[in-house]
């Protein structure tokens, strides 16, 4: 399955170096100590950076959370734009903007592919805040809980593939059905 | 943490303490918020011989929970503690090492280094840079975009609810604002090279011109003029191996169906030109009906297309023969039967041909028709309209007058249609008031026109010659109004009959100075010379000039 999350990665190479280098600069905002900076390594860390576990609920949501909504916040525009301008509008391949579109499509959907926490920081996020030894405020519990599942599950989703695959899909019904 | 972390940490451990270092280290340990600078071998040890040793019964180990997780949480405490007076003595949580010069530092300047890099390189800053130029002109193409795409949304819903006036008005709102962005990116260009040529950027796609055809083939009437522009938008805009695609499937259908119109027509037309002559003494068209007819007979009937042609030769014989109403529409009853779902294509010249005839209760069965068809066909709502008060039926009137208005509730033709209703009813006040409620909402001559009747049947000559001069200020500003000849007429009326001379003379000197010289309309003459009153014209017959 790395071989698969790793040509995943490379596939969406933008959103991946991105996503690293965001976890990088959140680490040295909320002071967590980075060990492997390299962004693009061929391994499960491939589009993310290697740091040290925090016992801080705040810290380690925060690192889950930034990071990916960074992404999601260029992500979005440039998917939508993209999809839109390319499907809905059907520019012809003879515009320029045709080309403008197409670049943002990639890097949007480069960008949403690459939203998710590593899967061992999103079970980290996790038991730090419903951990049965933690005693986490019930209002947090309430207000972290579908942040949380989402990075479990988006994480997963990363791990193997399948958000990606899902965006291919998406254009595929683009260009064929709409 | 991989041996090459550890490797590097181990020359930074202090060197009062490089002895107590080997393979055995408790990497864990160096977590921030572990006491590192004291750990031994020693520390190390019952933990090993701990996991060595063979499982203990259950209840022994239960006993020993408890002792074990307070001896764990002191531990914590003393760790918290210690880093809290580390950090309060400037000491790195990590070494014990002097810490930077800020006193939030938790680290030395050389754990600093290894666990906090913030050395960002240059591939990092060209990627920043990137990014952030990338995403900024990203929203401003989005954002344009997601516009376009909600004003096509709006277009697609129009044409599915059979709106297609709307749908051809919003897709050039559409297309003005395009131009708009275009020249507003040509000019942000423009400042920084002067040289630059203009550039379609923005472009308003395939999908628009595909709705708009799609709208203009299911609202084409059977006029060559509009078939033959039709041909030509589609023959440049479309490319052929396009056309052959599913989603111009209706297009096409239509397309081939007036190509073949205009080549049917290109070899028929002549010869049956060749029957119309003018008559020397009246100067008026006529035409040899039975050749026509017998040559017509010769020509094939096949398709659409020739069946629509000979259809349409066969009423212009009918009308210029003067033929009884009956022959006239026989012809267009079985031409709408053989066309089938080309049908619609004759609706608004049998609408037309009808009102003509001044058979109204066709002009009302076709004209519920064609706004089926065409919720925005408001000239069906204005011939049923008026066929409807030349009927008496004021009521059936005023009630389509309201369908009108709620099937296009931003036309102006309602104002002026409901006021002819109401004048007509004798509710000039009534009359008067929905005028000034259409003037509030648009600016259109009939409607001041309507006002100025109303305002002379009520005896009010103040208004009426203020309304009808307002009009007449709308025509001019408005040159491609449709009304005009009615309307001059109207204002050309009322100014005689105030006694405003100027505007009176003015209109006047716009009929003879005219290309073709004409005079004001017969029943103004007469009413001006006092044959008819100013209410036999608009309140008997047709109602209006």
């Amino acid at each position: 399955m790395t071989i698969i999350y790793v040509i995943s990665k490379y596939l969406t190479i933008i959103g991946a170096s991105l996503k690293a280098f965001w976890e990088q600069l959140f680490c040295r905002i909320l002071q967590i100590p980075v060990q492997d900076a390299s962004y693009l390594s061929s391994t499960e860390l491939c589009g993310h950076i290697e740091h040290e576990f925090t016992e801080s609920k705040v810290k380690s949501f925060l690192l889950c959370y930034l990071p990916g909504a960074m992404n999601r916040f260029f992500g979005y525009g440039m998917l939508i734009g993209g999809y839109l301008g390319l499907f809905h509008l059907e520019v012809s391949s003879e515009d320029t903007i045709f080309w403008v579109y197409l670049a943002m499509l990639y890097v949007g959907i480069s960008l949403m592919c690459n939203n998710a926490p590593l899967y061992e920081d999103a079970l980290l996020n996790w038991d730090l805040l419903y951990g049965k030894e933690q005693k986490t405020n019930i209002v947090v519990k309430i207000l972290a809980f579908i942040p949380s599942v989402y990075f479990i599950v988006s994480a997963l989703m990363e791990k193997y593939a399948i958000s990606l695959l899902l965006y291919i899909v998406a254009v595929l019904i683009g260009i064929f059905v709409i | 943490m991989s041996d090459e972390n550890k490797e590097k940490i181990i020359p930074e451990t202090p060197d009062n303490e490089k002895e107590k270092v080997d393979g055995d280290w408790k990497w864990d340990a160096a977590v921030p918020e572990t006491k590192t600078d004291d750990i031994t071998f020693d520390d190390l040890a019952p933990v090993k011989e701990a996991e060595a040793e063979p499982a203990e019964p259950q209840e022994e180990e239960k006993a020993e929970e408890k002792p074990v997780e307070e001896d764990k949480k002191e531990k914590k405490k003393e760790e918290k503690e210690e880093k809290a007076e580390k950090k309060a003595d400037g000491q790195c949580v990590i070494c014990g090492n002097s810490t930077r010069n800020s006193p939030s530092d938790l680290y030395c300047e050389d754990c600093a280094r290894k666990y906090l890099r913030t050395h960002f390189g240059i591939p990092q800053v060209i990627l920043a840079f990137v990014m952030v130029f990338f995403a900024a002109f990203s929203y401003f193409v989005c954002v344009s975009t997601v516009d376009f795409s909600a004003q096509l949304s709006k277009i697609e819903n129009l044409i599915s609810e059979k709106r297609y006036t709307d749908a051809i008005g919003t897709a050039e709102n559409l297309r003005d604002d395009v131009a708009t962005l275009d020249q507003g990116f040509n000019a942000t260009l423009a400042t920084f090279n002067k040289n630059q040529k203009a550039v379609d950027f923005f472009v308003d796609g395939e999908r628009l011109m595909r709705l708009l055809l799609n709208a203009y083939a299911d609202s084409l009437p059977f006029d060559q003029n509009q078939i033959a522009q039709f041909v030509n938008v589609v023959s440049v805009e479309v490319d052929k191996d396009k056309l052959e695609t599913r989603k111009y499937e209706k297009i096409k259908k239509i397309y081939d169906y007036c190509v073949e119109v205009n080549a049917y027509s290109e070899d028929i037309g002549p010869k049956w030109y060749e029957f119309m002559y003018t008559d020397e003494k009246t100067s008026e068209q006529k035409i040899k009906y039975d050749e026509a007819i017998a040559f017509l007979e010769t020509c094939p009937n096949d398709t659409p297309a020739q069946k629509s042609l000979n259809g349409y030769y066969r009423y212009i014989a009918a009308y210029f023969a003067e033929k009884d109403k009956t022959l006239v529409f026989e012809i267009f009853d079985n031409l709408m039967k053989d066309l089938g779902e080309y049908s619609y294509l004759f609706d608004y010249i049998y609408l037309q041909v009808a009102w003509n005839y001044e058979d109204y209760e066709r002009v009302e069965v076709l004209a519920e028709r064609l706004y089926e068809q065409n919720l925005n066909a408001t000239d069906a709502y204005y011939y049923s309209i008026k066929a409807n008060i030349l009927q008496g039926d004021f009521k059936k009137a005023d009630e389509r007058c309201e369908k009108m208005f709620k099937d296009n509730p931003e036309a102006l033709d309602y104002y002026s249609m409901k006021a002819e209703v109401l004048r007509r009813m004798g509710k000039f006040q009534e009359s008067i008031d929905i005028c000034k409620q259409g003037i509030a909402v648009g600016t259109d001559p009939s409607i001041y026109n309507q006002q100025a009747i109303s305002c002379m049947l009520l005896d009010d000559k103040e208004g009426a010659l203020e309304a009808a001069k307002s009009a007449y200020e709308v025509m001019r500003m408005n040159t491609q109004s449709q009304a005009s000849y009615e309307i001059l007429n109207t204002i050309a009326l009322i100014a005689q009959l105030c006694e405003d001379k100027e505007t009176f003379e003015e209109i006047e000197a716009l009929f003879t100075n005219n290309q073709e010289p004409t005079e004001l309309d017969e029943d103004v003459q007469k009413c001006i010379e006092g044959e008819i009153t100013f209410e036999e014209i608009f309140m008997e017959g047709y109602g209006d000039i």
